[in-house]
């Protein structure tokens, strides 16, 4: 039986149905739109240090451009880079790798899942095209900046930027669906639950947290549509609306949204700290029940990011208790993850080193979040730079380290390359360190009482203190952003010129590594590999070998010559 | 392209999975889409439940209703899942042309209520009654908006599934009958909860 | 394959389903102290609703993984409303609406 097949180019390349190419596809426009939104997130740092001088590449960064740009950057990172590159990007190369599957379940709503977050792309992009610029209202749209045109002089950027997040929202649900049926239907044979890695799991855990969440959402963009195109009034007081609801309904799925972002992160944290460390992961039932536990609390806590907005207090000591309450299962996981790592022969590959630069800064992140879960610290902090610092301390290690983490540990899967290992260290180490320098300051600064969402600190003379410490968090993160060339670089250059990547280059269990690099469509063989021990049996006392493969019988493409 | 795509199944050697009740990868699919229209329109009707809540004085906007028309809407819909779930039966029994019969009885009853809906809006903007006259209205209309399209999505893949089983031509698509009725039967769900919801809260309604 | 949907007698699924739509609607015309018509009607649907669910979505033959896909958003939906009543519902600006 041929592996290959006659495809033109249109089939092969952009209305693909292999798994393998939409996730190309969504790794490809995800590292497209984080080049839009690096150089937002520039130009806010620009207009933090040097207000009112003109940046390079752009102009004067004024107020109105200020907002329009702190809210794209927030839409673009979250929902068309995170997304992409930690939920849709991943579920699609490895879920039927790691499962032993052929391809996905639904193969065609594949490539409709994909077509349509670029036309969501599109959207957001051609608002700026449009009469009045794009949407300024932040990226949380609160009502009733994004419901009526008369507070910020945006309405068809605003109507494009609703549409664009349903859009992506209704596609990462049909994903989701995909991801979800395939695990359910399509294991290989001995392929139990138990025997399932926890990269897909937790791939899992997000898709499922996704498409529970994303409900509410959906229905609120219907109502914020329809107060912008029919002259409702569902978020408007004016017209016996409720703002208060378009916040109620955005955190419900905000906050779980977070999780969606995260969980695929411990996921590649853990398959990596286990081949890494050559040791099996500690706790694997354990951390598959913490996700669960904090699955189910991640939805009654979502009002602790409303502790300012003058929501009924009877409600905020619940959700301070909830809040609080969620750090345990997290703190489980972590555990776990030490413990993975303690004692192991570890060996400090850039994939490794991604995944342990996620373990240390991930902490801070966590750690500051139990600040402001306390409803007293909270309504102090809240309005703060030091929620920009603790944000981005949760966001960047998860989407950008967690990101780089996959990206280089299974690239010679993707592309039967290997990356250049020298580029791959000091990308690592320069990001590791600007990307600290660019946002601890920012605590600081948070705490001092420096508030966000103000185009021009300087207009503020109760801010002065702060200009060297926001010039130096500026170069930082101008440093930051330009050492992401070095990443550019070898992903694109190591694709043709870096060195031949074997089979399984890191001597891992897990069934990936069996199939060709890259693989062929189908992936396997004539035969599916049979499935006969876990993902993580490394280093067994009374072995030869400190890794045995999953499916030992496979016999690979050999079987047919 | 679709030649491509035979060739490719084709050689697949998936095992079909079967759950209980016969639950295919398709069938569990649409359990997964249902389970998430359910929380969208969770979150809509959430939504009117809370403003309903403290707006007692809706009861009269909703008595401005057409409840005989509401009414007649929502035996049409049964009726029309009715005639659908005989024809995923036809199927299930191999007669294609029965079922083709069936699915176009489900077609008609259900443009009759698309029709009925029309009447209906074009009834209430003769009166003044547009979205933007109050957040009543902006509910009434979003609710039923969201719920024809539902019910217009649903005709559609009624529809191309009768153009091949009268033809006796369903083939591979034998099984989608089934999970189109599954659907039709969410959309009918949803419509038991919508109408005493948006109609029939007149009477002092919850105060 | 819908094994579960030809299991099920469809006629007498649909009769009750068209009696007990007519109750419903004829009990929005009764004039009961109190509340008492909102929870009859309420209840009518939600019986209409499981008849549906249960006869003609086949969810009386499904497993676990299925009931959970339709129990979980409900709880959801129950949490969503009931954290969100002493906000949107009392909220005192409201009040003398």
């Amino acid at each position: 039986m041929s592996q290959e097949h006659h495809q033109s180019f249109l089939t092969k390349y952009i209305f693909s149905t292999d798994h393998k190419m939409v996730a190309k596809q969504f790794l490809l426009l995800a590292l497209a739109m984080a080049v839009f939104g690096g150089f937002y997130a520039f130009l806010i740092r620009w207009e933090l240090a040097y207000p009112n001088q003109p940046a390079p590449f752009f102009g004067v960064v004024t107020p109105d451009k200020y907002n329009v740009i702190i809210t794209l950057h927030g839409t673009i990172m979250l929902f068309f880079v995170g997304m992409p590159l930690l939920n849709a990007f991943p579920s699609n190369f490895l879920v039927p790798l790691m499962i032993g599957a052929r391809d996905m379940a639904f193969p065609r709503l594949n490539m409709a899942s994909f077509w349509m977050t670029f036309v969501a792309a599109i959207l957001l992009i051609s608002s700026f095209f449009v009469p009045g610029g794009p949407v300024a209202g932040g990226w949380t749209g609160y009502a009733p900046l994004s419901a009526s045109s008369e507070f910020t002089g945006v309405k068809a950027g605003a109507v494009l930027w609703i549409l664009s997040l349903a859009l992506i929202f209704i596609a990462s649900s049909l994903g989701g669906i995909n991801y979800l049926v395939t695990v359910v239907t399509m294991r290989a044979k001995g392929m139990t639950y138990s025997r399932v890695p926890l990269t897909v799991w937790f791939l899992l855990a997000a898709a499922m947290t996704f498409f529970l969440a994303v409900g509410p959402i959906l229905a609120g963009a219907f109502m914020l549509l329809m107060d912008n195109v029919f002259g409702t009034g569902f978020f408007l007081p004016g017209k016996g609306g409720e703002p208060l609801l378009w916040q109620h309904l955005f955190w419900f799925f905000g906050h779980p949204e977070v999780y969606v972002l995260f969980f695929p992160t411990l996921g590649f944290v853990l398959d990596i700290s286990a081949v890494f460390a050559r040791k099996p992961v500690f706790g694997q039932k354990l951390i598959i029940g913490s996700t669960v536990v904090a699955i189910a609390l991640s939805f009654i806590v979502w009002a602790h990011h409303m502790f300012q907005t003058g929501m009924n207090p009877t409600l905020v000591t619940p959700f301070a208790i909830t809040t609080i309450l969620i750090s345990v299962p997290f703190a489980i996981i972590y555990i776990c993850m030490f413990l993975t790592i303690h004692n192991g022969s570890i060996s400090l590959e850039p994939p490794m080193l991604w995944a342990l630069g996620f373990l240390a800064t991930f902490l801070v992140g966590g750690l500051t979040g139990i600040f402001l879960g306390a409803a007293g610290a909270d309504i102090y902090l809240h309005g703060t730079y030091f929620v920009i610092a603790h944000f981005h301390y949760t966001m960047f290690p998860s989407v950008f380290f967690g990101g780089y983490a996959a990206i280089n540990y299974w690239y010679p899967k993707m592309f039967g390359r290997m990356l250049n290992k020298t580029a791959a260290t000091i990308h690592f180490v320069l990001t590791f360190i600007f990307f600290n320098c660019t946002f601890w300051p920012l605590f600081i600064v948070g705490m001092g009482g420096m508030v966000r969402r103000i185009a021009d600190p300087s207009f503020y003379p109760q801010f002065s203190p702060f200009v060297h410490l926001n010039i130096f968090a500026t170069i930082s993160a101008m440093c930051l952003i330009a050492t992401q060339t070095i990443f550019l670089w070898n992903f694109f250059s190591s694709m043709k010129n870096g060195k031949k990547a074997e089979l399984n280059p890191y001597q891992a269990n897990t069934l990936e590594w069996l199939a060709q690099s890259p693989p062929p469509h189908g992936n396997w063989g004539p035969k599916l590999p049979v499935v006969t021990s876990g993902p993580y049996e490394y280093s067994e006392p009374n072995k030869t070998e400190d890794w045995h493969t999953q499916a030992p019988s496979y016999k690979g493409e050999a079987s047919h010559g | 392209m679709d030649n491509v795509t035979a060739v490719d199944h084709a050689e697949y050697e998936v095992e079909d999975y079967t759950g209980p009740a016969g639950t295919t990868a398709g069938r569990l699919g649409v359990w997964i889409l249902i389970s998430s229209e359910i929380t969208i329109f969770a979150g809509l009707l959430g939504s009117y439940i809370l403003f309903r809540l403290f707006h007692p004085e809706w009861a009269e906007e909703s008595a401005h209703l057409n409840i005989v028309l509401g009414t007649v809407n929502t035996m049409l819909l049964l009726t029309s899942n009715f005639f659908m779930m005989k024809a995923s039966t036809a199927v299930d029994q191999g007669d294609q042309k029965k079922s083709a019969k069936l699915m176009l009885i489900t077609v008609a009853l259900g443009l009759a209520f698309l029709v009925v809906k029309g009447f209906e809006y074009a009834a209430e903007f003769s009166h003044g009654e547009f979205p933007s006259k109050n957040t009543f209205w902006s509910f009434y209309f979003l609710l039923t908006g969201l719920h024809g399209t539902h019910i217009l999505g649903g005709l559609v893949a009624i529809t191309i599934l009768w153009a091949k089983a009268k033809n006796n031509a369903l083939g591979e698509l034998k099984g989608r009958v089934a999970l189109t009725g599954l659907y039709w039967s969410f959309v009918e769900v949803v419509w038991v909860f919508l109408f005493p919801l948006l109609y029939l809260l007149r009477e002092g309604g919850a105060k | 394959m819908s094994v579960s949907a030809s299991k099920s007698n469809h006629e007498l699924v649909y009769f009750a389903l068209v009696i007990l739509a007519l109750i419903t609607v004829g009990a929005s015309f009764l004039h009961l102290p109190g509340d008492e018509n909102v929870y009859l009607i309420f209840g009518l649907a939600l019986v209409q609703a499981l008849l549906v669910a249960i006869q003609y979505m086949g969810l009386k033959l499904e497993g676990v993984m299925v009931y959970g896909l339709v129990i979980i958003p409900l709880i959801l939906f129950a949490i969503l409303v009931f954290l969100c009543i002493p906000d949107i519902s009392h909220y005192p600006l409201n009040l003398k609406l």
